[in-house]
């Protein structure tokens, strides 16, 4: 390739993906060939029912679990409300003690300050420098009286991957009516995941994290759990979650999943190199740099520090280059606040603040992550001896 | 003559491929998070704000920021319903809606009534209109909120909107009004029509399903329903639907753009078609009224048969309608509308929608009445309620 620039190196995939060319013909085929209401009695309403059927049996089989436990929703933010909100409402006469983290996404850690608000007591666990949570903190705060824990799986700044396979076993104990909710937003699709072995109740993803179209999330609720509707009106997906099916984002989500399932060690080996070479990039080639992402982190996601620059110059002078990455993650990006996940892990303000999130696809090249070192390492020393003090 | 015609609108419209293709950028090449503060994230958010401005054009709000995007209908009717009566509780807890509003609005209704609220449902009469008398009379001290659909989605009856928005106006109430039916099949005003909240959503007006707005008047404070990231001016978290908001902004601009043409012609096969019915097949009622009607709207009971023999029938031959609406299409419950509208049970139970667009053409019409009255009329001589009517006349 003797081209300077590359046409675009989209390094920010934990923010959103590209939808893939299978995932788009299945959206256009039953956008434009399926367009039915799923729940008109016609033969066309029952062509479009079938594939949210189809669907619901895809991630029912990719879950291990059943297709009735599958409830198709808006999106990731849309599950981790419902998961969170809903369970607690329903279950507040057991009690009204939830245990979460400080290093949730906002759509968890909102939805639970909100129920903060209107008399719920929740405990957000701190997490250590590489942020994971500790065990025995989790134990002490696990109450008679608590009702949910909710920890998300893959974190979605720096990819730390919580034990989240080790907390039922003790909530059994501890907690035995507590329920168990994780967001695997960013690690569905691409980590290891077991409903069954790990006793998760609820599970929460996404369609746009996993190269399909936005607007589709999906929301696991074990047959046991006693949740409320977000969402009333008339009655659809049994009553859970009202609203008129959105066929076609369901379809092309469900076929990213049963593209990925067969690929998904494959790609996270490949993901594995891409991110070795970038970390092994900034450290041989940057100075005054800090990898925050833990070694064991999920390899899709890698956050770094380049300290003395600050986080949206390097961004912006990496998109004129053809780079696109995120400061913190997109959802916070127009919140003034720094991000809540590095300062729970203890980085310093001058770490906080020139940190990027580099977040990678089975599509990314080796070759990009060798021009995006190169540029970071000509544009961080550019950036510095201009604000050398 | 056509084999095939889709007559079930109301329940959903084909995507058309204006729509489509507007949204395919934002799905193959501007695909970033517009929360993302680079170029392709920066492309994604231009193109939900120009989308955000086609929507507030379309109800001519004051502001482009007074329109939310949510992912249906049923949301921004949840959204608005829920989000104004907690935001408001300590004001007063008292709600007027109507008897044949959307299950959106009535179920969020029943679960606020189980919260401690309470809930006036104003009756209608026998063509589905509520009484602006009874509106007055069911006003309290208490009272903070009116929430009235525009036009209904079953028989297509339009409500005196605007003098409905002028009493909660008076009365310092907010009006909320669920017009999913009516965007693009009449004109909506917001500001001339006294409307404070709007819900409405795109797979109705040839959008893409999955997206749906809610239009709200500066100054009207809403309990989030969505809790999260910072998107929708911190009012609705969950990364945008971009392909799918693009779209929503494509399917209002093209039916704002074709209005007056596309009421004139549904209105003339809308008419045409309940002629043809009414000539034809002999003891049927129109449901609604003849004149407040949306133009999309026909809604028959034939009396002796099942509503869902009918639509079997229709469905063999071709013919894609709805009895009721399409979300209770699977209860076996009459519609709550038909029995408001003070139709009995059995009535109620033979009742068959043809909803039609603005690609419903005249040959459709043509098909429809070259099926329907054989069909009513094999369905009824396998009736023995119809065969002692017969015999007694």
């Amino acid at each position: 390739m003797n081209k300077i620039y590359p046409d675009k190196i989209y390094l920010d995939n934990a923010a959103s993906t590209k939808p893939s060319a299978e995932a788009m013909e299945v959206f256009a085929d039953v956008s434009l060939n399926a367009y039915a209401n799923a729940s008109s009695l016609h033969n066309m309403g029952m062509a479009a029912e079938k594939h949210i059927k189809d669907a619901k049996n895809i991630f029912a089989k990719t879950l291990g679990v059943q297709p009735k436990n599958i409830l198709f929703t808006s999106g990731g933010t849309e599950s981790n409300n419902m998961a969170v909100t809903g369970t607690a409402i329903a279950n507040c006469r057991r009690g009204k003690h939830i245990i979460s983290t400080a290093v949730e996404h906002p759509s968890v850690l909102e939805t639970c300050k909100h129920l903060a608000s209107i008399g719920y007591e929740v405990d957000f666990l701190s997490v250590d420098k590489n942020g994971s949570i500790d065990i025995d903190e989790f134990c002490r705060k696990l109450r008679d009286d608590t009702v949910l824990v909710s920890v998300m799986h893959v974190n979605n700044e720096v990819g730390t991957v919580q034990p989240v396979h080790l907390l039922k076993d003790i909530m059994r104990k501890k907690s035995p009516n507590a329920l168990l909710h994780t967001d695997a937003v960013q690690s569905f699709g691409k980590e290891p995941i077991d409903i069954n072995a790990w006793g998760i109740d609820l599970l929460s993803a996404s369609s746009h994290k996993i190269y399909s179209p936005k607007g589709t999330g999906l929301l696991y609720i074990g047959d046991k759990v006693k949740i409320e509707p977000l969402l009333y009106g008339g009655a659809h997906q049994g009553g859970l979650r009202s609203g008129t099916e959105n066929t076609a984002g369901t379809a092309a989500f469900a076929c990213s999943v049963s593209c990925l399932a067969q690929e998904s060690e494959k790609h996270h080996a490949y993901v594995s190199e891409l991110n070795t070479a970038l970390r092994r990039g900034i450290l041989s080639r940057l100075d005054r740099v800090q990898i925050n992402s833990p070694s064991d982190a999920s390899p899709y996601i890698c956050n770094v520090s380049f300290f003395g620059v600050r986080s949206e110059i390097l961004l912006h002078s990496l998109e004129s280059k053809g780079i696109y990455v995120s400061s913190g993650s997109a959802c916070s990006s127009h919140k003034s606040g720094k991000s809540h996940v590095l300062a729970a892990m203890g980085l310093n303000y001058d770490g906080i603040d020139s940190a990027l999130r580099f977040s990678f696809s089975h599509e990314n090249t080796l070759d990009e992550i060798a021009y995006t070192v190169d540029t970071l390492a000509e544009q961080v020393s550019l950036i510095r001896k201009y604000t050398r003090k | 003559m056509s084999k095939f015609v889709y007559m079930d609108n109301s329940a959903t419209t084909r995507i058309t491929d204006e729509v489509f293709e507007s949204m395919k950028p934002y799905l193959t090449q501007h695909y970033g998070n517009p929360s993302s503060i680079y170029s392709i994230g920066r492309d994604a958010r231009a193109a939900v704000d120009a989308a955000r401005e086609k929507v507030a054009k379309a109800l001519n709000a004051p502001k482009v920021n007074n329109i939310y995007f949510t992912a249906s209908g049923t949301e921004a009717d949840n959204w608005a319903i829920k989000g104004y009566a907690f935001a408001h509780k300590n004001k007063g807890n008292h709600i007027i809606s109507s008897a044949i509003e959307h299950h959106a609005v009535l179920h969020t209704l029943q679960y606020l009534e189980k919260q401690g609220f309470e809930v006036t449902y104003l009756p209608v009469d026998a063509n589905g209109l509520i009484s602006l008398d009874d509106l007055e009379k069911a006003i309290k001290p208490t009272t903070i909120m009116i929430t009235i659909m525009t036009a209904n989605n079953e028989i297509g009856t339009i409500e005196p909107i605007a003098e409905i928005g002028k009493i909660a106006h008076d009365h310092k109430i907010v009006f909320h009004t669920d017009a999913v039916q009516a965007i693009g099949n009449m004109k909506i005003d917001v500001q001339e029509m006294n409307i404070d909240m709007l819900s409405m959503s795109a797979h109705k007006i040839h959008g893409p399903k999955g997206v749906g707005a809610l239009y709200v008047k500066s100054g009207i404070r809403l309990d989030n329903l969505h809790h999260g990231g910072a998107q929708e001016s911190n009012k609705r978290a969950g990364t945008e639907n971009v392909a799918g908001i693009v779209g929503l902004g494509t399917a209002i601009e093209s039916a704002m753009e074709h209005m007056d043409e596309n009421i004139a012609k549904m209105t003339a096969l809308r008419d045409r078609l309940i002629k043809e019915i009414e000539e034809k097949i002999p003891y049927c009622r129109l449901n609604g009224d003849r004149v407040k009607r949306l133009p999309t709207n026909v809604n028959f009971s034939f009396k002796y048969i099942e509503g869902e023999s009918i639509l079997l029938m229709l469905d063999i031959n071709g013919i894609a309608a709805s009895s009721g609406s399409a979300c209770t299409s699977g209860s076996l419950d009459p519609s709550h509308v038909l029995l408001a509208i003070g139709l009995p049970h059995e009535i109620a139970h033979g009742s068959t929608r043809l909803s039609l667009s603005n690609e419903t053409t005249s040959e459709d019409v043509d098909y429809v009445m070259s099926v329907l009255p054989g069909i009513v009329e094999r369905l009824r001589k396998m009736s023995p309620l119809y065969e002692e009517i017969s015999k007694e006349k």
